[in-house]
């Protein structure tokens, strides 16, 4: 078939072919089809090996399908076998052209295209890998079936990583004599691969762990429901305490049961009060201490006046009244109301305050039984 | 005692959470509630040796506190039953469900009239007062959210968060051996 025929139909039958790409997982029968195209002209398609017919259900071409996918890029797929079958292509065609010199010209735009595809497929199938991986563990929800499909991803994973090897060792052997044939864009194609190499296998690294901790997870996970499951039909049928060993697990099963209890004379319902901490703390800030005022004390002026004696006024008086110092204390008007003793008190006051201003004498005066020195201020002793 | 450098606030607010036999995890959505957590693993040594004077066990775990109890075994037997009750009926719902997961309750209603088999299982559940499907959702959610196993994260939507704490109840389970 010439390529302009095969363009030309698939340019012209493009709704039809769209319809057809976009339910290529499910079966499409010609009634479906009518309104696109006409019987005759379905079977020129089907001549063309566009479509295929069963029946009365008409399916795409594999090849149309396959190369819309890939050129989409959404071919679900892993193929990662590809890359051994192209490695060993690669290798034969590098021998060739080493022992076939005139080759060179027609082999190594193919053998650029060749180490490109196997760049572009370990690419994209570990994007792929990403991107399946993180789906089941996410979307399924049956474990079995979810750890069924990780581990099929695991094992494309080991076979990707297994490719990527191959690729490399691919690549460090014959990159020297595919040197010497000094073909800068098929040098540069090679480097480029080696650099992309280099990152796959850093993002293979933390996926390989990730299937690994989701297929365990899943697992564990598998387990606990089973568990789960097992002991609701046992404790449904009454049968749990004697097929496991829950009664002795109950002491390990330590949650608080019931509320703990304060004692306190406060009444339980302030206390189990949500508001019972600010209240608490309110009526603490607003206790205040209880301190009684003292009832005012009034003074009697007049007992004040005549219960206070001025010793200095009494000591001046003393100076100009020329007498001794008891007779003139005994005789003051002012100390008429005083005792013996409180003129007697006076009188050794006196004598201690003003002792330099006056005369000591050596005789002593009797009164009421006690006998006193005369004293006199200093000049006026008689 | 040790130096004690804790916030007198704070280990009040930790008390009055807990002491209901309730949970503080740490992946809470309440603001509040991740706080006392935070502290609660600031000053775990601190809170155990302050909460010792008044009798209180209490214990951090990996994500989640509570105060410990060994009182109690006839009713603790009871949580025990209604937590496999729980379990069953939420690992039905979503084999997903566990520490971090999210549901709704109009989900969880959407996916009971879908399936009989869970429809009979909240049917057999003890202690739902509701007289709606709703309403016995709400009831069941609400029993795990008192115990701090699960919190509602969205008011609005309606959807709850599985908490650090139903770590507690997995681990317990998994312990348990079942004779061949």
């Amino acid at each position: 078939m010439k390529i302009e025929k095969l363009f030309s139909n698939l340019s012209y039958h493009k709704d039809f072919i769209f319809y057809l790409f976009e339910h290529r997982d499910k079966t499409v029968l010609y009634d479906e089809c009518e309104r696109f195209i006409s019987y005759e002209k379905l079977e020129i398609l089907e001549n063309f090996e566009i479509v295929e017919k069963v029946d009365d259900k008409v399916f795409l071409d594999q090849r149309v399908i396959g190369f819309l996918e890939n050129y989409l890029n959404i071919d679900e797929n892993i193929e990662v076998s590809i890359i051994f079958e192209k490695i060993e292509t690669l290798k034969h065609k590098v021998d060739i052209i080493v022992e076939y010199k005139e080759k060179q010209n027609s082999m190594i735009p193919q053998i650029r295209r060749e180490i490109k595809k196997c760049d572009f497929i370990l690419t994209q199938n570990l994007f792929k890998l990403r991107i399946h991986i993180d789906r089941v563990y996410k979307n399924i929800d049956q474990f079995s079936l979810k750890i069924k499909e990780l581990r099929y991803y695991e094992q494309k994973l080991k076979e990707l990583t297994l490719a990527l090897n191959e690729f490399d060792t691919f690549l460090t052997l014959y990159h020297q004599r595919l040197s010497l044939f000094y073909n800068s864009e098929l040098n540069s194609i090679i480097v480029t691969a080696k650099e992309n190499h280099l990152e796959i296998n850093k993002s293979l690294i933390p996926l390989t762990q990730d299937v690994c901790e989701y297929i365990n997870k899943a697992m564990c996970k598998n387990i606990f429901i089973e568990k789960i499951t097992k002991l609701k039909e046992l404790k449904d049928s009454l049968a749990i305490k004697e097929n496991t060993d829950i009664l002795d697990m109950v002491n390990k099963f330590d949650i608080l049961q019931n509320q703990i209890a304060i004692k306190t004379r406060l009444n339980d319902d302030i206390v189990r009060d949500e508001q019972f901490y600010n209240i608490l703390e309110k009526s603490y800030l607003n206790i205040k201490a209880k301190t009684k005022k003292a009832s005012k004390i009034q003074f009697h002026e007049d007992t004040q006046k005549h219960n206070f004696v001025d010793v200095y006024s009494l000591h001046l008086n003393f100076k100009f009244s020329k007498q001794n110092l008891i007779e003139f204390l005994l005789s003051n008007n002012e100390l008429k109301d005083k005792s013996f003793e409180e003129i007697m008190q006076l009188y050794c006051k006196l004598i201690l305050l003003y002792e330099q201003e006056y005369t000591i004498e050596d005789a002593n005066l009797q009164i009421q039984q006690t006998q006193f020195k005369k004293i006199y201020y200093k000049g006026y002793n008689g | 005692m040790g130096e004690l450098t804790i916030d007198k606030q704070q280990s009040q607010k930790i008390f009055s959470y807990l002491k209901d036999g309730r949970f503080l995890s740490q992946n809470s959505p309440s603001k509040d509630q991740a706080k006392l957590y935070r502290y609660s693993q600031k000053y775990f040594e601190q809170l155990k040796e302050l909460y010792e004077y008044i009798g209180v066990e209490f214990k951090l775990k990996n994500g989640y506190c509570y105060f410990a109890s060994q009182d109690n075994k006839e009713q603790k037997l009871q949580t025990i039953y209604d937590m496999i009750d729980f379990l069953s009926f939420f690992y039905h719902y979503d084999a997903m469900f566990g520490v971090g997961s999210r549901f709704g309750i109009n989900d969880v209603e959407n996916k009971i009239k879908d399936d009989i088999t869970l429809k009979i299982k909240l049917d057999r559940l003890k202690n739902l007062n509701g007289d709606t499907l709703k309403d016995n959702i709400t009831s069941l959610i609400t029993k795990l959210e008192k115990r701090g196993f699960i919190a509602l994260e969205d008011e609005y939507m309606q959807t709850y968060i599985v908490l650090d704490s139903c770590d507690y109840l997995i681990e317990f389970f998994n312990k348990i051996e079942i004779k061949e």
